[in-house]
């Protein structure tokens, strides 16, 4: 309240401050035991002010009565110089005042655990697993246990605003790893449900990994498909949900951050294929009537997940894309002006989405993505089930994306083998081949207009995402939850071949 | 919430010195337990900055920061933690985790070799007053100056300025190790100049540790420029052409080469493209590009400087990684350097370097082309085949043909597929070397004028 009491009293017309504490811990196993590889603690104070429709900053890490009064200052003489130049005008709005706490919900908060119990889990975990890998020697190889790892972090924040909100929240974030994998060959089988989520210790102390190991056996007992070089030209393509939403987060997810559209991360990540006007695009189609995309800061287990933003906002779930008409960008409070004149067009109430977020309280509070979903397709139609259905085409399991600095144009490329990623030529319904060095090019706008099919309900996968933004850089995690998707032609090329 | 906080001494500077790291690392012993080794090493940074977009200040920040590396090891067994405080509570917690998880790792005789060999350190000049003294005022101000004449151009521009000053330490209660303390500044300028219809984009940007040796009009005036001639881009054929990289391009395609593939250990095991025929052999000898270009990285360079030792307190010592096209050294750690080579002290790799080039100016390289591009810089650079060094990407903020020895049109954007060890063995000329914008590991790069330079397919972003 001092830091706040400072800004104001220097004359801001909006403060606030925010307070995070962070802690990160990272644990691996091996034969030789569990041994920590990581473990932070941060603390950050920050204030952000906004005078004559400038910004101020100041943070620190040391938390004192005193230091937080240098802050509050500081952002405050910040802003001033900052508001010396021609007029800038911010439309704050007015927002509903907001107190309380929340968290995460977990069952089990891992910092409550102590490390050596959690290393005690761990290594009794990959213990029995290790005696469950069969004996498996054929030709020579044999059966490999990789990972076993966990790495858990918990962010507590404190938001205090000078309209008087006041909130406090503790996130968690987990994730795990845990893969079998034949030795001296590409050929892995990771366990699922230890994905990075918003979840605590259940994650490793509810995991099935014991469980999944007959399956992941079964798997690499199969004999390995060919390996073949890629035959470039153009064919259908199937997308595991995986790579979906890996697809969704670079073009529709990078594309309607309004900032990004509007220029203001033009000497940074770059702009938008869906800018310089966003107004241009706001009802216009962008995509396949199939194709909806909504956002939200709310799916359980997201990653973007809160109850207040960090501006003291509610969020609320919305709609991106329509039936492919885009109809919202992702928005902040001074962001919401902005698209004023649609949103009065079309009657929507002119409102902040939530967006507001940053790394931690050292970092400046910017638009940030939040979980997105492309919703399912209302038939029950499983991955398998698509990929029976292809004649002569590719298919995609967890392959990594890339695009340009609009998210115009990009490819997809197979991911790390380690990632249990891989491209296969399918023929018939039938995978025949993987397939080295594959490439799939695409360009944004036709490639959701090109889709042809998506997955049911059951196929959605959440799909941890991750995004570095702003000058200086900071690093913020989302969740993307996606079906399989079938598009038309699509040009493959070799990755490897030149001009 | 949040856990309580003993009170820390009263004002809290800006970073912190080397007495204050000497009296932290002094507090942080006496809160040990068990004997054994104490290590601490840090960087303590003070960073102010302004951004702006649409022609107008964005934010503008003031920020200290802290990262803080503890390290117990008793009897072979170690363990690190990192904390941002300085707190007696915070160090304390620091100090006591480290002692806790120490107990589940396992002794290795290996892990004291990670400890850096005390040696004499370089003393580069990459302290500056006119960086650490150039003010909020100051920032904001010549950030207006820059913004005017382009407003007045009708563009709309959006850029960064940056100035940081960081003490960096390096302490240890082991018997060879003296503390080490390093200060120094850092200043980065970069903008991106965009016509108002998103037809358009030029960018310019440079980092020095020295503010005044950054001419802020002067690359706002470049990435006008650059922004007024790209417009309306021309689609022409992917193809090979003959390109001529501008210093910062030339960068952004060798840098990767330098930050991932002068590892000796790597090539040694036949892996990355310096591995020799058969393991153990190397490329160490043998030439692997233009003869014209040389490699090193020196902290005492007085175009390149850089502290003397990284975060955990390794030195850098002045390194020639390729001589007239030869290679010459790869990196290698301490435990590499006892086992192999009977040395005490690792050869480490900052990513910092500078690269040799010739005295052929821009002009003169358009002037000598018949038919070529001419790249701003490249954006996404991806590492595609390790052993080829085999990468790709895509060309940002200004494309140009060039026809006849002139610039013809502006052309749309490219994705590239090339290997900075094909680009380099295809040299035609090299200009004069600059310093380029790499905040963080400083680069001297030249401009190069290349032959069959790979561009794939057309990216047509802007």
């Amino acid at each position: 309240m001092k830091a706040l009491d400072a800004a104001t009293g220097a004359g801001a017309t909006y403060a606030d401050v925010r307070l995070t504490r962070t802690i990160s811990n990272d644990l691996q196993s091996n034969r030789d035991g569990t041994v920590p590889l990581q473990d932070i603690e941060h603390l950050g104070l920050s204030v952000r002010v906004l005078i004559n429709g400038y910004w101020g900053f100041a943070a620190t890490p040391y938390w004192t009565a005193d230091e937080a009064v240098r802050v509050g200052r500081t952002a405050a003489a910040q802003a001033k110089v900052n508001a010396r130049g021609p007029v800038r005008g911010v439309e704050w709005g007015r927002i509903p005042v907001v107190t309380g706490d929340w968290r995460t919900s977990i069952d089990i908060d891992p910092f409550r655990l102590s490390v050596e119990e959690r290393a005690e889990m761990l290594w009794s975990l990959m213990g029995t697993a290790r005696r469950m890998v069969p004996d498996w020697s054929k030709n020579g190889e044999a059966l490999a246990l990789l990972g076993g790892n966990s790495l858990c972090t918990r962010q507590e924040e404190a938001l205090a605003t000078s309209e008087g909100s006041y909130v406090t929240q503790t996130c968690y974030q987990s994730r795990g790893g845990f893969a079998l994998s034949v030795s001296d060959s590409d050929r892995y089988a990771l366990a699922t449900g230890l994905e990075e989520s918003g979840r605590g210790w259940e994650m490793f102390a509810e995991a099935t990994i014991l469980d999944q190991i007959p399956g992941l056996v079964a798997l690499l007992d199969v004999p390995p498909l060919p390996i073949r070089r890629v035959e470039v030209g153009r064919k259908p393509v199937i997308c595991d949900a995986t790579t979906m939403a890996r697809l969704l987060d670079k073009t529709l997810g990078r594309g309607t951050e309004v900032d990004r559209a509007l220029g203001y991360e033009a000497n940074a990540g770059g702009t938008s294929y869906l800018g310089p006007d966003p107004l241009m695009f706001l009802g216009t189609p962008v995509a396949n009537e199939m194709v909806t995309v909504t956002a939200n800061r709310s799916l359980p287990t997201g990653l973007a997940t809160v109850k207040w933003d960090a501006e003291g906002v509610a969020p609320e779930d919305f709609t991106i894309v329509k039936a492919g008409t885009l109809v919202d960008y992702q928005t902040t409070r001074e962001q919401a002006a902005w698209l004023a004149p649609w949103y009065t067009k079309t009657g929507a109430p002119l409102r902040s989405h939530g967006c507001a977020r940053a790394e931690d309280a050292l970092g400046f509070t910017m638009q940030r993505t939040p979980n997105l979903a492309l919703a399912a397709a209302a038939t029950n139609a499983s991955f398998e089930e698509l990929v029976s259905g292809l004649a002569d085409g590719i298919v995609v399991e967890r392959g990594s994306v890339r695009t340009d600095f609009q998210g115009k144009n990009g490819m997809i490329l197979s991911g790390p083998p380690q990632d249990q990623a891989a491209i296969y030529q399918v023929k018939e319904g039938k995978r025949v081949a993987r397939i080295r060095n594959a490439s799939i090019l695409f360009n944004a706008p036709e490639l959701w207009k090109n889709i042809t099919a998506l997955g049911g309900a059951a196929t959605v996968s959440h799909v941890p995402c991750d995004e570095t933004k702003g000058e200086p850089g900071q690093r913020t995690k989302h969740t993307v939850s996606a079906p399989p998707g079938v598009f038309k032609e699509l040009p493959i090329i070799d990755i490897t071949r030149k001009a | 919430m949040m856990d309580g906080q003993s009170v820390t001494p009263t004002p809290m500077p800006d970073f912190l010195s080397a007495a204050d790291c000497e009296a932290l690392m002094r507090r942080a012993v006496g809160f040990t337990r068990g004997g054994g080794v104490t290590s601490m090493s840090l960087d303590s940074t003070w960073t102010g900055n302004v951004r702006w977009a649409r022609n107008r200040i964005s934010n503008g920040g003031d920020s200290r920061s802290n990262r803080i590396f503890l390290t117990r090891r008793i009897n072979g067994a170690g363990a690190m933690v990192e904390v941002n405080m300085i707190d007696d509570t915070s160090l304390t917690n620091g100090v006591r985790r480290a002692e806790h998880v120490l107990l589940l790792g396992h002794e290795s005789l290996e892990s004291d070799l990670h400890d850096a060999y005390q040696e004499p350190i370089s003393h580069p000049k990459i302290w500056f007053d006119t960086t650490y003294h150039f003010d909020a005022g100051q920032r904001a101000a010549i950030v207006r100056t820059v913004i005017e004449p382009i407003e007045q151009a009708g563009m709309l521009s959006a850029g960064y300025l940056e100035i940081k000053a960081t003490g960096r330490s390096a302490q240890s209660t082991g018997t060879v190790f003296k503390p080490l303390y390093y200060p120094w500044t850092a200043a980065q300028f970069s903008l991106t100049v965009r016509d108002p219809q998103g037809t358009g984009s030029g960018w310019a940007g440079v980092d020095w540790n020295d503010w005044s040796r950054i001419d802020a009009p002067k690359l706002a005036r470049i990435a006008l420029d650059k922004c007024l001639r790209s417009r309306n881009p021309v689609r022409v054929e992917p193809g090979r052409y003959t390109t001529i990289l501008e210093p910062q391009a030339v960068c952004d395609l060798m840098g990767n080469l330098v930050r991932w593939s002068l590892g000796r250990d790597s090539a040694e095991t036949g892996r990355g493209p310096f591995a020799g025929p058969r393991p153990p052999l190397t490329k160490i000898g043998q030439k692997v590009m233009d003869e014209r270009i040389t490699i090193t990285a020196d902290p005492m360079d007085p175009d390149l400087g850089f502290p003397p030792f990284d975060l955990t307190g390794r030195i850098y010592n002045p390194v020639t990684w390729i001589e007239n096209g030869v290679l010459r050294s790869l990196a290698y750690s301490r435990p590499y350097a006892m086992k192999k080579l009977f040395l005490n002290s690792s050869l480490e790799n900052s990513g910092a370097f500078h690269m040799t080039g010739g005295t052929t100016s821009i002009d003169e390289m358009i002037q000598t082309t018949k038919r070529g591009l001419l790249v701003t810089r490249f954006f996404d650079v991806d590492m595609i085949d390790g052993k080829s060094v085999l990468c790709s990407g895509y060309t940002r903020d200004g494309l140009w043909l060039i026809e006849e020895g002139k610039i013809s049109k502006s052309v749309k954007n490219f994705r590239f597929t090339e290997s900075p060890l094909f680009v380099f063995n295809q040299v035609e000329q090299l200009g004069v070397p600059q310093r380029v914008f790499h905040p963080g590991a400083p680069v001297v790069a030249p401009s190069a004028k290349v032959r069959d330079f790979s561009f794939t397919s057309l990216a047509d972003a802007v």
